[in-house]
């Protein structure tokens, strides 16, 4: 991780998203450092995959500003955002059924910006075992579970600084969630930053050193996962827990 | 569904060796008929590059088909002997040219946009020739001689011999076939088929899907541009209708019936409409209704075309290996 304490990996100003005439985001402001977890929470509806989305130009905000390690990226396209060590796994999950278990994660496999290739092949399939049992298999005939797997892995297999998780367990089996969660953890444990988003805050808090909590398009809390377990309100306001 | 199974391979075997027998015991007419189908699957395996494998749906592919023919004509047509390196190697070049442009205007659109604009592109080369006199007009153009392909003074193939030419067309055939496999397993191929089953995932990976849809576009057209230029050397006469929307929609058409991200399928698909062109006249004067609804019962009951019940047959009755892979 080569980003420097004073500037963060990726840094968002005042996103101003719309979809047609639909004001999505309303001035969102975030940031992230190298090598932390951060949360976007909120209720249904209220711009947090509309954010990821924009902060890695698949809908481009119209007003704002992103930078990536201090460096203007808001009018990059999407695969010049990625193509800077970030990874994104989208809400739905995002295999390509078409191919291989095996052609899924080589198409996506490269060195980090700085050159480093420590996500490769072998290591992805140590991290995900079952994966490698079913490397021959077509993306289309994984469970649920193993799809989300597989999206992780290729996630990885970029070598990306920063990875973006957008529900990565929603609609799993719990175990499989929990299996989810103990990989969330070991990708902490590696040094890669992530900005998850999930409904299973029990889970959450735990992980991430900071939280967002977006409500209507604006970020309305921002803070430690400590303060944010000391403050019942602030669930049950925003989150509706 | 791309994945070649053992079956498929034996049964891709089985299909060249009758390929290569037909001209010994297939009369005159016939091997010129199997010529013509042989060089319009080049054209349409090209046109499964596209469709099948890219997600990229040209209703203007046969511009190529009819430029690469017209490219042979206009430029060697006068001559006493042409030299079939130079020829087909300036015939490619120009052809992937065009498709370069063309495909350069074209991938900037999706869905009907793209479908409309490659119609447009085609239709404007298609009446460029048609009212170009200099180009024989809508009469079209005759070629005084076939390419000769010689090395070192010697003749390696006799293009004015049926049967080498036939032999010719097989070789290139195969060879086209062997070339797209080989594309598509590449990782070049698999970023080309995860275009076409979400675009916008593929560039959420880092990929710049534009550059890959431009180069698909080109290798597409400019082996269209080879089929075109075997179909002008085996007539040696070409008219603007090759470049019609009437050619290209016939290849869609072929590409569907014969199942689309095979390879093989499209094939199939030229050899049954070409054979039911050529057979149904002799029974009754409405053949085309009949062939419409061999169309409609493959579409309904085929969704993945011919090629998809090989598959779903040789899964049943011989493996159980994965052949999942969807078009």
């Amino acid at each position: 991780m080569s980003t420097s304490s004073a500037t963060p990996l990726l840094q968002a100003e005042g996103l101003h998203t719309y979809y047609g005439d639909s004001h999505i985001l309303r001035g969102i402001d975030l940031s992230i450092e190298a090598g932390e977890t951060v949360s976007l929470m909120g209720r249904n509806g209220m711009g947090k995959t509309t954010t990821l989305r924009s902060l890695i130009g698949l809908t481009p905000p119209r007003r704002g500003r992103i930078t990536i390690r201090g460096k203007e990226s808001t009018r990059l396209n999407t695969h010049q955002v990625i193509r800077q060590g970030i990874a994104f796994v989208p809400e739905d999950r995002g295999i390509f059924p078409n191919l291989s278990v095996l052609e899924n994660l080589t198409m996506a496999a490269r060195t980090g910006p700085d050159g480093r290739d420590e996500w490769n092949l072998d290591r992805v399939l140590e991290l995900f075992p079952r994966l490698g049992q079913r490397l021959t298999n077509m993306g289309n005939q994984l469970s649920g579970g193993e799809q989300q797997m597989l999206t992780i892995a290729r996630a990885l297999m970029t070598n990306p600084d920063l990875i973006i998780l957008d529900e990565a367990t929603e609609g799993l089996a719990p175990l499989i969630r929990l299996e989810i969660w103990v990989v969330i953890r070991h990708i902490k444990s590696t040094g890669i930053a992530s900005i998850i988003v999930d409904k299973d805050i029990n889970a959450l808090l735990p992980i991430c050193d900071r939280n967002y909590i977006i409500n209507k398009g604006e970020v309305v809390y921002h803070g430690r996962s400590r303060e944010l377990l000391e403050n019942p309100e602030l669930h049950k306001q925003y989150l509706g827990v | 569904m791309h994945t070649v199974t053992r079956p498929i391979i034996i049964f891709l075997c089985l299909c060249l060796a009758l390929l290569l027998l037909f001209p010994m015991v297939g009369s005159a007419f016939y091997t010129g008929l199997v010529t013509k189908i042989m060089i319009l699957s080049i054209f349409t395996i090209s046109l499964d590059l596209l469709i099948g494998f890219t997600g990229l749906v040209s209703f203007g592919h046969a511009a190529f088909f009819g430029i690469g023919a017209y490219l042979l004509a206009i430029l060697f047509g006068d001559l006493e002997h042409i030299n079939y390196w130079w020829s087909l190697t300036l015939t490619l070049s120009l052809t992937g040219l065009a498709a370069l442009l063309v495909g350069w205007l074209c991938i900037r659109t999706s869905g009907i946009y793209f479908i409309m604009l490659t119609l447009a592109f085609a239709q404007m080369f298609f009446y460029f020739f048609f009212e170009s006199p200099r180009f024989g007009g809508d009469d079209g153009i005759f070629m005084m001689n076939k390419p000769e392909i010689t090395l070192a003074t010697r003749q390696l193939v006799d293009l004015d011999n049926e049967h080498d030419f036939y032999y010719f067309v097989l070789a290139w055939l195969v060879g086209v076939y062997l070339f797209l496999s080989m594309i598509l397993r590449a990782p070049f191929g698999h970023v080309l088929i995860a275009i076409k089953a979400n675009e916008q995932r593929v560039r959420a990976l880092g990929y710049s899907t534009p550059h890959y849809k431009l180069v698909s576009f080109v290798i597409a057209g400019t082996i269209a541009g080879l089929a075109g230029f075997l179909e002008a050397a085996h007539t040696s006469f070409i008219t603007p209708a090759y470049l019609g929307w009437h050619e290209s929609g016939m290849a869609i058409m072929m590409v569907i019936l014969g199942g689309m991200g095979t390879l093989f399928g499209p094939v199939i698909g030229t050899f049954i409409v070409v054979l039911l062109q050529d057979f149904l006249p002799n029974f009754t004067e409405h053949w085309k209704l009949i062939m419409g609804g061999i169309i409609i019962f493959v579409v309904l009951f085929l969704p993945n075309g011919i090629a998809g019940l090989i598959y779903s047959i040789s899964n049943r009755f011989f493996s159980r290996e994965n052949s999942g892979r969807e078009g």
